[in-house]
């Protein structure tokens, strides 16, 4: 436990990946799966194994910041569903990680509780929201971290990383004990060093849970989890999302003077180089690539943040200060208390996002921006249903309109650059929200995507997306795992595996 | 006016921004709505073929069978799991406060959780948690 | 002058047994923030869970006001801040409420007016507050239960038309056993709205009531409030339209001190909770819980049994109380009482003698299970007054001996031996021995009867009656023995 405690401080006081972390005294050390006390190869892939949680999901014994001051002190009375099933299952969380404030962001810094760096480079952002989960197993501190992933915050946070980020379907996993954000649009899910973790730490999170009416049991078609030997698996046809065709349909749709948002799609060249290179290796491993289009894709990120904003200034107005929460000394009557304690416990960020989903609700705004966001969102998911097919999968047949087949999966990024840096290197907040193009689609149709770590170009690791049909997401495992078996996935210098 | 939109959306949505704080809040909150703009191209454009009035998440519909039954459940967590109450053991908790309620007319709860939830609030007396005065 | 148009807007808390969304005891009256969770206090990163008994209670007064149920309803945020609302938004509907444009019958100087019914859904309540000098206190134990919304079109004229309706949803909700229908504990509010216009020219400027604490100050306070308005109009100026509040103890409504804004409730479906699809099965089987509506009772009783209006107002004011009257009647007719007869005699004693006893025993008409004058009981008592076996000075004693000692009303008429002779031969020969111990009365009386002095008859046969009566200790049958004594002094 000694050396491993060295290591964890280690790692820790340069990253700051947690808010909380206690290790149980029971602890004897990081547990190698199935060698915990003589249990034998038949007991859970969980047993034993520690885990983080992102800080915006409830664990009874820790606080439940979300990154928050208003939120700073508050100890929940209660365990989320899926951290719950885990403990069950013999895994044991023993921190809570660093998020952007309630879920917003995507760099990790809008925290107001503390900073955490990228264990590739510290003197970048590890990625947000779920930066802390992801840098905690990037750096072999946690084998696997739960994250929350509402515009891609599970997704993001992997790639800059170098870690396996899986986003479930929309409803496959109980969001009983998650911070609300945006509650038609999140999930939890699970950043991982290997994608078998993520596939053992899926099987056992997910499942419909009558906390949370949302949630939905697997439909008997659903592609199996239980990983199968590559050889039988069968090859996929993979649909490739170009980047080119997007930057030009975001140019379409936008007005032509805002060249960040021109520029939103367009990605650096390590990133392009990365992209296209694994394209490649797909194709050597026997599948077939086709480039596809989601047209409506270029309206996703100002529906995705109408919609998020609009469900995140209801969601956030329970945080008055009164039930629970940082108060002030003095309020004159409840109005002043309530607004003393929101406009001192919110950051910048998030006050903003409320701000404007309290106004594109508002009477007079809501047919020109919530309601219209909430069309092109349905088609946009009616998209993603003509190329992937919705309900039992059926081999690739013609679609409606004759000139595209349906694929297994779709290949596109995930965010359009490597991990960025602070200040003058970083990335503006309208810029980041902008780069969320890739990533929002996945939210905005309810649909699993997996970021796969592909490699590490000038330093920094790389990831692309699968996005699969819903309830998918055995076969976007498997697709992963054949992937990463040939091209194993890279790790930060001074990491090293406590897990098997 | 923007900044008299913004206002009245500050006063809705209970944060306080004085002059200083609009204007350092409305380049922001300005550049987002202009980027929202950008939806209203959506209405010409063919890809999107059938309105929809979208009234769910993904268009999901359930049955009335499936919700919850009416039976009374006073414990922590109905995770469907063995486990409720998982740890108590949590030194920084105020859980076993004075607010302990021995004379309970359900013996099976005692109050743990009601009691553990009034500890969160920053102001109680009592059993009530206190607000100041409503107008 | 003027036409008015009253619309009134109840809400009735459901006789869960848990909250609308969660699975806290949805009770009044405990101690204060005992019946919480985090669900119901709005704490971060839960979720609420609807409960489908409050569905069903809903539905089927959707159905009971004859509304359009549809195929798909879902829930809505309604936002605004306020202390006693745990997540400063209420789960209620909007787009798709459980029920639309329904009605409901009152019964109004004998004839049938219906009142629509706009819209009805479900949402859920908010915890209490409490003043206590510069603080306010909090209780959230009423937060999240279930309540029904009802909203009427202004259909109504008159406080009494308003009353009425009141009364009869009351009992409605009461019939389906959804809910209490207390209106002093506050299961059951009322808020008012009225305007007064020149016929023809449309809705006015329109006053909402609040504070309406009973259906009684329903009335007064519309009352009120259309002269208010009336002398407003009458003087040139134009009523205000504005919130006010009822004060019962100056029996006015006045203008309430904070001007309430209007709220940008900025609606939009609730995403936590799924769309619910309403099929024919789901729905059929809501149906199958209907039962008969008090007004349609009332109808079927004055046609079946002959009631006046009055009387099948009183009987159908509850279920059980209707259910007690009818097996009662169809007992007393199943052992060959004319129905109409023993409808009446029934009535009879429900509205005296047994009202009394309910009252002296303090038992709610709920408790009507418990009840030992059971209808079975009452119908064999009513069987042996019409058939003269008992008298009705006896039969009063009988009732209450049956409800002290828990025995049937034969029984105990037995025991305590106060069973009318009517068998004809032994009155027959009572009457003969009478005749023969009084021979001079009878012939007087026979003597009256020829010279037609029918008043000198009666009373002389009185006479010999009650010497009959005396002569069986009083267990003759008085009418029999009437009639015996008629024959005889007819036989001279």
């Amino acid at each position: 436990m000694s050396e491993f405690s060295a290591y964890f401080e280690s790692w820790e006081s340069k990253i700051g990946a947690f808010i909380d972390y206690h290790w149980p005294s029971a602890f004897q050390g990081p547990s190698l799966p199935g060698q915990k006390g003589g249990t034998t190869a038949t007991s859970s892939p969980m047993e034993a194994l520690p885990f983080a949680v992102k800080d915006n999901i409830a664990v009874q014994g820790f606080g439940l910041t979300c990154g928050s001051a208003l939120l700073s002190q508050f100890r929940p009375s209660y365990t989320a569903t899926a951290v719950q099933r885990l403990i069950d299952a013999g895994a044991v969380p023993i921190g809570k990680t660093n998020l952007d404030e309630f879920g917003m962001g995507s760099s990790c810094d809008t925290s107001a509780i503390k900073v955490t760096n990228n264990p590739w480079d510290l003197h970048r952002v590890p990625g947000g929201s779920s930066g802390g989960s992801a840098a905690a197993v990037a750096a072999g501190l946690v084998p696997f971290a739960l994250g929350t992933d509402t515009g891609g915050s599970v997704r993001q946070p992997a790639m800059f990383c170098g870690v396996v980020g899986l986003k479930p379907t929309y409803g496959a996993v109980s969001r009983y004990g998650l911070v609300a954000y945006a509650s038609s649009l999140e999930t939890i899910g699970v950043l991982a060093d290997t994608v078998s973790r993520a596939r053992d730490v899926f099987a056992v999170i997910r499942g419909p849970d009558p906390m949370d009416q949302t949630s939905r049991s697997v439909p008997p078609w659903a592609p199996s989890l239980t990983a199968g030997d590559f050889s039988s698996t069968p090859r996929r046809r993979i649909g490739v999302l170009s980047p080119e065709a997007v930057e030009r349909a975001v140019a379409h749709a936008v007005a032509q003077s805002n060249q960040t948002i021109l520029r939103s799609a367009t990605l650096e060249p390590e990133v392009d180089r990365a992209f296209r290179r694994t394209q490649d290796e797909l194709r050597a491993l026997g599948h077939e690539l086709v480039e596809v289009d989601v047209p409506t894709l270029r309206y996703g990120v100002p529906a995705y943040y109408t919609i998020a904003t609009a469900e995140a200034s209801a969601n956030l107005a329970r945080f008055d200060g009164i039930r629970y929460g940082r108060r002030p000394e003095y309020a004159e009557n409840p109005d002043d208390l309530v607004t003393q304690v929101r406009s001192q416990g919110f950051g910048p960020e998030v006050q903003l996002r409320i701000l404007l989903g309290t106004f594109v609700l508002r009477s007079g705004f809501q047919d020109r921006y919530y309601l219209r966001a909430q069309r092109i969102r349905g088609a946009i998911q009616r998209d993603f249903e003509r190329l992937l097919g919705v309900g039992p999968l059926q081999d690739a047949e013609a679609g409606e309109s004759g000139d595209h087949r349906r694929v297994d999966c779709i290949l596109m990024p995930v965010f359009p650059r490597r991990a960025f840096g602070r200040d003058e290197e970083g990335l503006s907040p309208f810029a980041q929200k902008a780069a969320d193009l890739y990533t929002c689609g996945a939210n905005l149709a309810g649909l699993p995507a997996l970021a796969l770590p592909v490699g590490v170009e000038e330093g920094l690791p790389v990831g692309v997306q699968l996005v699969g049909a819903a309830f998918s997401e055995g076969l976007l495992l498997d697709l992963a795992q054949e992937y990463e078996a040939a091209h194993p996935i890279q790790r930060p210098s001074l990491f090293k595996s406590y897990w098997g | 006016m923007l900044v008299d939109d913004l206002k009245v959306t500050a006063r809705l949505a209970h944060i306080d921004l004085d002059e200083a704080s609009l204007g350092a809040a409305l380049p922001a909150f300005e550049q987002m709505l202009d980027y929202f703009a950008a939806m209203m191209a959506a209405d010409e454009d063919g890809a999107l073929r059938e309105p929809t009035v979208s009234t769910s998440v993904v268009g999901y519909c359930m049955g009335p069978q499936a919700l919850r039954s009416d039976v009374v459940n006073n414990q922590i967590s109905e995770n469907n799991t063995a486990h409720n109450n998982p740890s108590n053991n949590n030194p920084n908790s105020k859980a076993n406060s004075n607010l302990n309620n021995p004379n309970s007319n359900n013996p099976a709860t005692n109050f743990t959780l009601q009691n553990s939830l009034l500890n969160s609030a920053p102001d109680v007396n009592g059993r009530f948690i206190v607000v100041p005065n409503v107008l | 002058m003027y036409t008015s148009y009253i619309g009134l807007e109840v809400h009735i808390h459901l006789l869960t047994k848990t909250k609308a969304f969660c699975a806290c005891p949805a009770a009044f009256g405990d101690e204060p923030n005992t019946h919480i969770c985090p669900v119901c206090l709005g704490h971060p990163g839960v979720l609420p869970s609807l409960n489908q008994e409050a569905l069903r209670m809903g539905l089927l007064v959707a159905r009971a006001l004859d509304c359009t149920i549809p195929e798909r309803t879902w829930f809505e945020r309604k936002q605004y801040f306020y202390p006693d609302m745990p997540k400063n938004y209420q789960i209620s509907q909007f787009a798709s409420p459980l029920g639309s444009n329904g009605g409901m019958e009152i019964s109004i100087g004998g004839r049938t007016k219906r009142i629509r019914i706009r819209e009805c859904h479900l949402e859920e309540d908010a915890g209490k507050m409490i003043h206590a000098g510069n603080v306010t206190l909090l209780d959230y134990n009423r937060a999240g239960m279930a309540l029904l919304e009802i909203v009427t079109e202004p259909d109504m004229e008159t406080g009494e038309e308003a009353e009425l309706f009141i009364q009869q949803l009351r009992r409605t909700v009461r019939y389906l056993g959804v809910c209490d229908g207390n209106m002093e504990e506050g299961s059951l509010r009322a808020d008012a709205n009225v305007s007064i216009n020149l016929p023809g020219a449309g809705l006015g400027k329109k006053v909402e009531i609040k504070n309406l604490n009973s259906s009684r100050f329903v009335r007064l306070g519309l009352d009120y409030e259309i002269q208010r308005q009336t002398e407003l109009l009458d003087e040139g100026k134009t009523v205000v339209q504005e919130t006010r509040l009822w004060n019962e103890n100056r029996d006015q409504t006045e203008s309430m001190r904070t001007k309430e804004n209007a709220h940008d409730y900025r609606f939009f479906p609730e995403p936590d909770l799924p769309v619910l699809e309403l099929r024919p099965e789901y729905l059929r089987s809501i149906d199958t819980a209907m039962v008969e509506l008090p007004f349609a009772r009332a109808q079927r009783l004055k046609d079946r049994y002959g009631l006046t209006e009055s009387q099948a107002d009183f009987l159908c004011e509850e279920r059980a109380l209707a259910d007690y009257f009818e097996q009662a009647v169809s007992e007393a007719e199943r052992r060959g009482l004319e129905r109409n007869e023993g409808a009446q005699r029934i009535t009879a004693w429900i509205t005296s003698d047994i009202k009394r006893i309910w009252n002296r025993q303090g038992l709610s008409l709920f408790d009507l299970a418990e009840f030992r004058l059971t209808p079975l009981r009452l119908a064999e008592l009513v069987l042996l007054v019409a058939r003269g076996k008992i008298s009705g000075k006896n039969a009063k004693q009988v009732l209450e001996l049956v409800v002290t000692e828990d025995r049937d009303p034969a029984t105990i008429m037995v025991e305590r031996d106060w069973e009318m002779i009517i068998d004809p031969a032994h009155l027959r020969a009572v009457v003969d021995r009478v005749c023969e111990q009084h021979h001079g009365v009878l012939q007087s009386a026979q003597g009256a009867a020829k010279n037609g002095d029918t008043k000198r008859r009666a009373s002389l046969e009185a006479y010999l009656v009650g010497q009959a009566v005396a002569h069986t200790q009083g267990k003759g049958e008085p009418t029999t023995l009437k009639r015996l004594i008629e024959q005889k002094v007819d036989e001279a």
